[in-house]
């Protein structure tokens, strides 16, 4: 018999794709205050010839329902990405990253100035906070 | 991936079994025998089959509890089935059969709320009751239910003559398309006798007993539907024999009232 989380697994995820460039972008949110979001895996892809680093952010912008208070902007995830290649990380069952209750998820590319990101996430609502 | 009934397979019905099915607060169990079954897969597209004219818009809520998306509840209607019925449960014409109902949702964290019958509010209780500003009891949610996995906690009796409609909740900061996989243990069913019906209410356990809809107080005619009074669980046996007269053995099968159109 399968066990009940791999089907929750299985039938609660949702893809979040968007191009992130050097102007912050939101990709999901505001995350529901009783949920979290988990990302289970990310794909970046990067269509220019020059490498490029970029961020996914998350950012408080609803009530503070964070574990840790309001978030003014952390870190969910770092990535350099080469020239015409991309980058993978996670296979979709482990969470890779997590966004907080009432956060909105973002992107952005910080160098080079013009570059910019095809961004596809495979994730999930939790119901809880800080779990 | 494949579907997953392992949850329900136990709690389903099978022939023979003998039911009580208690309506209008428990004022009216009317006494069944399964004679025949059979079970039924439907997957049903909210926003494809016409029930809503579009996707759930995006929450705006700012603290998750009000300023949701909430859909108050319409009964299930198919655009694609001949007829175009506003209601694709409705077993009114056909007294011969119950539908015990299980439904998986996606997303999984769409809020499903029941009424049954259409308009009256079910799971829905004394202060903590659910309402457009207020939906944070009485759903069922994928997380509950996964879609390819209905949990059994989704039971619901669809019955003759009783309306079922699905409203819906999106606490989700982007559209949803609600899609409900629903598996029905499709019964064939008729009124047991009198001294068999005194038997089902009076032995523990003889019986399988279910409370059609909710709590909530319903007007459900059962006699009208199957041509007996309904019993109450604390009947002597003379009173089940008025509420369940003896039937003309010329005009059906010995012991078994059937119900045909």
């Amino acid at each position: 018999m399968v066990e009940y989380d791999s089907y929750a697994r299985t039938s609660n995820r949702k893809v979040i794709a968007g191009i992130v460039g050097t102007q912050i972008a939101t990709l999901y949110g505001p995350v529901p205050p009783q949920y979290s979001l988990e990302i289970l895996s990310e794909t970046y892809g990067n269509p220019g010839s020059l490498a490029v680093s970029g961020y996914l952010l998350q950012f408080a912008t609803l009530q503070s329902y964070t574990p840790s208070g309001t978030i003014a902007g952390t870190i969910v995830q770092g990535v350099t990405v080469p020239g015409d290649s991309s980058v993978n990380v996670g296979h979709g069952f482990d969470v890779v990253g997590k966004v907080e209750p009432g956060c909105l998820l973002e992107g952005l590319v910080v160098a080079p100035t013009s570059g910019s990101l095809q961004v596809t996430l495979v994730a999930r609502l939790v119901p809880g906070r800080g779990i | 991936m494949s579907y997953d009934l392992s949850d329900i397979e136990s709690v389903l019905v099978r022939e023979n079994d003998l039911l009580l099915m208690g309506f209008n607060g428990g004022e009216d169990y009317v006494p069944l025998r399964v004679l025949a079954r059979t079970e039924v897969p439907y997957l049903y597209d909210a926003v494809a089959e016409g029930q809503l004219s579009a996707a759930l818009a995006a929450s705006g809520s700012a603290n998750g509890i009000s300023g949701n998306t909430y859909q108050p509840a319409l009964q299930l209607g198919s655009s694609f089935i001949s007829g175009k019925p506003t209601d694709v449960f409705d077993l009114t014409r056909y007294p011969s059969y119950v539908y015990q109902s299980f439904f998986g949702i996606a997303p999984a964290a769409l809020r499903v709320f029941l009424q049954q019958p259409f308009k009256t509010d079910q799971r829905s209780l004394p202060i903590i009751g659910y309402t457009p500003a207020y939906a944070q009891s009485g759903y069922f949610d994928g997380l509950l239910s996964p879609l390819y996995r209905p949990s059994r906690k989704t039971q619901t009796w669809v019955m003759p003559g009783m309306s079922f409609a699905l409203g819906y909740e999106n606490v989700e900061p982007e559209a949803v398309y609600p899609l409900l996989f629903f598996y029905l243990n499709a019964l064939n069913v008729a009124v047991v006798d009198a001294a068999t019906a005194y038997a089902m209410i009076s032995q523990p356990g003889l019986a399988k007993i279910f409370t059609v809809g909710g709590l909530q107080p319903i007007s459900y005619n059962v006699e009208s539907h199957y041509g007996v009074s309904g019993l109450k669980l604390d009947m002597t046996l003379g009173e089940v024999q008025t509420a369940i007269p003896p039937i003309d053995k010329n005009s059906g099968p010995q012991g078994l009232v059937t119900r045909q159109q």
